[in-house]
């Protein structure tokens, strides 16, 4: 079988306030149309794009992320081509001197680690869209189409990959790792399902002699899944060729999700002339050493890292730490209950069960969870002090998350004063186990139990039912005037 | 070695293509003239020895600060939309977007 | 009170004291242009009933003790490239016949700030794309100075305007000599700043590493005036350099005692039109008048190489600048069956064969092959073009050479002789490569009373020393006259 080898372009949508040249807002989803516009991303005449400060930082932290050397003083280039969603007909970007270069990213797959190398990282302005009238929504067929601004010249950083993968599994833990990258440094939501994280694959394959094949381009693979599926079906169908002794074309294909197949779009690729030039309107892009090390100095710790320091700080497994610091959010949850004194690996289990399961409840992202992490750690403390049982403390977490209550509140609330059922939920105790027992509750209100022991029986039961944390005082106290 | 390149027909409908301008047949030979007549003159630019130079770049006293990320609306977005060409609801109208020969749609999305 | 015949700095002082009024100025600027702007044609478009509103404004001002602002009173005109906030601006091409822009430019905003009132737009070649003002949809204009010439390009209306007494201020754009040379021609001061001396903001532009903003006045305490009301750093506009600019009218009185000025040598001066040369014999003459020592210097690089730099860069960028203007948001419109018929259409019906021609040029410039051969080498001997100047000015503080080889050309030439109108370039488009700044200006007229200007260059961002060079040379030669409008024809009948 001959090798696929595999090369990927990522476009991370920059989570700035504004555009990549202008101060529309980049607050655009949903958002009625062509209204995140300005004189600028329309290119009215005389108008002249301004580069934002903070798609430069944002751009230099994925950088040194993905582990790049940071070029100063490059330029933007103009891509030019015309087409209904590019007001200047050209689309400011990096062409020959990218921001970044030089980078990788480790992934794990099949137990190995491996380094699958970053080429190089550039800023580009991204299009507007076109929706067209058709049932599926697509172009074809679509007898005119109706164009919506407001995502022209949001910013993207384009991650330019070595053809370094050679398989799907391979493939999808690169992407999850640029996600999760992405996430962490807070540059980019890098989400495939809103956009803001898209993939454009490059794939070949190997021939007999080591050679590299020739190159096809799949566009259009908008989850995991389609990769997965596209890069099945484009391996098959190159394959198929060379086997049938045909000659590969060096194309862009677009991947039918409905139809499970990628279709050519461009034939003779080299053909489509862009005619790159330095974008003259803006300066080079001032990003020297002071400015790289400032940066680099407020980055926050790496997903990599922070796994390897959970490890050896907290004795936690590979798996408990990988889960922990797979979003950054729940690794600080999980640090914030340690700080608050409760012992780590029981952090990691109740945040592993019970806030797992209350976050899917609800559906809440944990960031927006009602529990403070350090109010979980103080209960967990509660727990280890044994003066809740895990049964109580599940309850009163339910109750915490529930109403927002804290701790001493939620055990109130639960009838579980200082580890000690108590008041009314006693009685509600009680009358459980008096109606499991009518004829002992009988013979007692008649006056047929001389020695007590149906009452002490009741008593019992009572205290068994309420897990041994009643006051037996008070249990007997009840008892006795709830069976007058 | 100055290379002399000359426009021919072939590239001119390229340019044509590249450039959304139509040019009758009959005025092709017109404007490959004057294209060659320009290149003639730019011929010997390849004469000098530029190979320590780079690029041109600007002489800056002091680059203005860069713009910092604060969102700015702009209320002249109605008047755009009533004076465009044509307008359907919220969204600029545009005809059929179907293949060229020689291009084809950007992106599918 | 002969008001079209006062100075900028005149006008506003007499205003800002209540002398006379910005109304009546204005009036009488409007007057004199409807009485005989038919002649020549520079103004396309009259701003009257905004105009009104600014001289009540400054009258007001003046009446309740508030500062009017430095040009106070003072009607300028804009070329037809400069975005006006509710004026029309075409650009003088059916493309943007009828786009009216919601916004001012950063140069028309500062203007009229300083209490200057804005009466119209002038007359341009088609999207700036010219030498000779004969490619406007509004018809061609005229020399005031000699009918039967043209006013030179693509300032020719502004420059025109200027030299006719239709205001004693115009404002053109310059990328390769079109505020210098419609200046030469129309005998009246033209000054392009260094690149990067005034925002770009509101300009159409031609091409985005040569453009500049350029007054055109009578005189040049008028210049430096409108310099200072004009420069500065715009948040719109980035390549503005931020740096603290001097006073620039202080600047231009310092004189040129103990200035080394070289004039230019190393071309032929065959090929310059004799009253040129003599011109820049004058200019020297005055320099050593007012203190200076005069010295020779070749550019051997830029005189071989400038013009065919400059139109690879020019070209490459304009068939660039100019892809926006598809008929989809603003402009000329055309229906097509498809988007590409659309585009196509819009773009043949509204652009001139003159500048569909450049964009077809600029175009191919930058496709493969072209760009590495043509584009790419032009950008390098961009830098040599730049290197050579700056060695210059480390041994002089400035330099005279011609602007134009030849006294204005008859109307028409452009269809008979293309290629001359390319090699007009030769002198002022370097400044525009080199980003240096320039002034042209005007030492005389022949005997037949065609102007005869010469050219002054300075050092990057040596905008204030040039000024001085340029009031010592006019405090010597003479500011010009107006154009004796008056008189049917002009000078060559």
């Amino acid at each position: 079988m001959r090798e696929p080898v595999i090369g990927l372009e990522i476009h991370l949508q920059l989570k700035t306030k504004t555009k990549l040249f202008c101060s529309c807002s980049s607050d655009y989803i949903g958002a009625t149309p062509n209204t995140n516009v300005c004189p600028v991303c329309l290119a009215i005449p005389g108008t002249l794009p301004i580069l934002n400060d903070r798609a430069v930082e944002l751009a230099v932290r994925i950088g040194l992320g993905l582990h790049c050397s940071i070029n100063d003083n490059t330029r933007f280039h103009r891509k030019h081509y015309f087409y209904a969603d590019l007001p200047k007909a050209y689309q400011i970007t990096q062409y020959e001197h990218p921001i970044a270069v030089r980078g990788y990213v480790d992934i794990f797959t099949g137990g190995k680690e491996k380094r699958i190398r970053v080429h190089h990282l550039h800023l580009e302005e991204h299009a507007g869209k076109l929706v067209h009238p058709t049932s599926d929504g697509r172009l074809t067929g679509a007898s005119y189409s109706l164009v919506d601004y407001n995502r022209g010249g949001m910013p993207l950083s384009e991650i330019v990959s070595e053809p370094d993968m050679n398989s799907a599994e391979e493939v999808l833990a690169y992407i999850t790792q640029i996600r999760q990258l992405a996430r962490y440094l807070e540059v980019s939501d890098g989400e495939m399902e809103s956009g803001s994280l898209r993939v454009d694959v490059n794939v070949s394959l190997r021939n007999g002699d080591g050679s590299l094949g020739t190159r096809v381009e799949i566009k259009n693979v908008n989850s995991l899944r389609s990769i997965e599926r596209a890069l099945e079906y484009e391996i098959a169908r190159q394959n198929k060729v060379l086997d049938e002794g045909g000659r590969l074309v060096q194309e862009t294909r677009l991947w039918d999700d409905v139809a499970g197949v990628t279709r050519s779009m461009r034939s003779k690729e080299g053909e489509r002339d862009y005619r790159y030039y330095v974008e003259m309107d803006l300066a080079p892009i001032s990003a020297g050493p002071e400015y790289v090390e400032e940066i680099k100095k407020s980055l926050p710790e790496m997903p990599r890292e922070k796994r390897e320091r959970f490890i050896s700080d907290y004795s936690l497994s590979q798996e408990e730490a990988g889960q922990l610091t797979e979003q950054k959010e729940t690794a600080d949850y999980f640090e914030g209950c340690v700080s608050a004194g409760a012992p780590a690996a029981k952090c990691a289990n109740w945040m592993r069960m019970e806030v797992q399961r209350l976050l899917r409840e609800k559906d809440l992202l944990i960031e927006n969870f009602p529990v403070h992490a350090s109010e979980l750690g103080k209960l967990i403390i509660r727990v280890e002090k044994k003066e809740l049982s895990n049964t109580q403390a599940k309850d009163v977490l339910a109750v915490m998350a529930e109403k927002g209550l804290p701790i001493n509140e939620a055990i109130k609330a639960c009838g579980v004063s200082g580890g000690k059922v108590t008041g009314l939920a006693l009685e509600e105790i009680i009358k459980k186990v008096f109606a499991g027992e009518p004829e002992a509750v009988k013979t007692v209100r008649a006056g047929n139990d001389r020695k007590g022991a149906k009452v002490k029986f009741l008593q019992g039961l009572v205290m068994r039912e309420t897990r041994g944390s009643a006051d037996p005082a008070e249990v007997a106290s009840l008892v006795n005037s709830m069976l007058e | 070695m100055i290379k002399k390149m000359v426009m021919d027909e072939e590239r001119l409908r390229e340019v044509l293509g590249f450039s959304c301008i139509g040019l009758p047949e009959e005025e092709y030979a017109e404007v490959l003239d004057r294209v060659n007549a320009v290149l003639r003159m730019c011929d010997e630019m390849q004469e000098l020895d530029s190979s320590n130079v780079s690029p041109f770049e600007w002489d800056v006293i002091k680059a203005p600060a860069r713009r910092k990320d604060s969102p700015v609306a702009w209320n002249g977005r109605e008047r755009l939309l009533d004076r465009a060409p044509v307008r359907e609801g919220d969204f600029f109208r545009v005809p059929r977007i179907i293949a060229r020969d020689d291009i084809e749609p950007e992106e599918e999305e | 009170m002969e008001f079209h015949k006062l100075s900028v700095l005149e006008i506003a002082e007499g205003v800002k004291n209540g002398i006379w009024r910005a109304s009546e100025i204005l009036s009488a600027h409007l007057e004199r242009i409807r009485k005989f702007d038919g002649r020549i044609n520079s103004v396309v478009t009259l701003s009257e009933e905004s105009a009104r509103k600014e001289a009540e404004a400054v009258d007001r001002a003046v009446a309740e003790g508030r500062d009017p602002g430095p040009l106070a009173g003072v009607p300028f005109l804009v070329k037809d490239n400069f975005c006006t906030e509710g004026i029309r601006t075409t650009c003088c091409s059916k493309m943007l016949e009828d786009w009216i822009p919601d916004y001012d430019a950063t140069a028309v905003k500062r203007m009229k700030e300083a209490g200057a009132v804005l009466i119209g737009k002038t007359n341009m070649d088609e999207f700036a794309m010219g030498s000779t003002t004969e490619s406007s949809i509004f018809g061609p204009t005229l020399n005031p100075r000699d009918h039967s010439r043209v006013p030179g390009g693509s300032s020719g209306g502004s420059a025109a305007a200027v030299a006719a007494g239709f205001a004693p201020i115009a404002l053109g754009s310059d990328t390769g000599g079109s505020v210098r040379q419609p200046s030469a021609f129309c005998g009246v001061q033209g000054m392009k700043p260094s690149y990067g001396q005034i925002s770009r903001y509101g300009i159409v532009a031609y091409a985005s590493s040569l453009d500049q903003v350029g007054p055109i006045t009578r005189n040049m305490k008028d210049m430096a005036a409108a310099i200072d009301v004009l420069t500065g750093a715009d948040a719109n506009d980035t390549t503005c350099d931020a740096y603290v600019r001097p006073s620039f009218s202080d600047a231009a009185l310092s004189g040129i005692k103990g200035k080394k000025v070289a004039v230019l040598t190393g071309f032929d001066s065959e090929s310059i039109d004799r009253p040129l040369v003599e011109a820049i014999d004058r200019a020297a003459e005055h320099c050593r008048s007012a203190g200076a020592e005069i010295v020779r210097a070749a550019l051997p690089i830029t005189m071989k190489h400038a013009v065919a730099c400059y139109y690879m860069v020019a070209l490459g960028d304009a068939s660039s600048k100019l892809a926006c203007f598809d008929g989809m948001r603003y402009g000329h419109h055309a229906d097509g069956k498809s988007l590409f018929e659309m585009y196509k259409r819009s773009r043949n019906q509204g652009f001139g064969r003159e500048v569909r021609k450049r964009i077809l040029i600029g175009t191919c410039i930058l496709t493969r092959g072209y760009y590495e051969n043509y584009y790419v080498p032009a950008t390098k001997v961009r830098q040599m073009i730049a290197d050579e100047y700056a060695e210059l000015f480390r041994n002089v503080d400035a330099l005279i050479c011609p602007i134009s080889p030849a006294l204005p050309y008859r109307k028409g030439l452009v269809e008979e002789d293309p290629v001359r109108i390319y090699l007009g370039d030769a002198f002022s488009s370097a400044a525009n490569l080199a980003g240096l700044p320039s002034v042209s200006l005007n030492v005389g007229f022949t005997e037949e009373g065609l102007p005869t200007n010469v050219q002054l260059m300075g050092p990057r961002f040596g905008d204030a020393g040039l000024l001085a060079l340029a009031l010592a040379i006019e405090n010597e030669a003479g500011s010009p006259a107006i154009a004796e409008i008056e008189k049917k024809g002009g000078c060559g009948e």
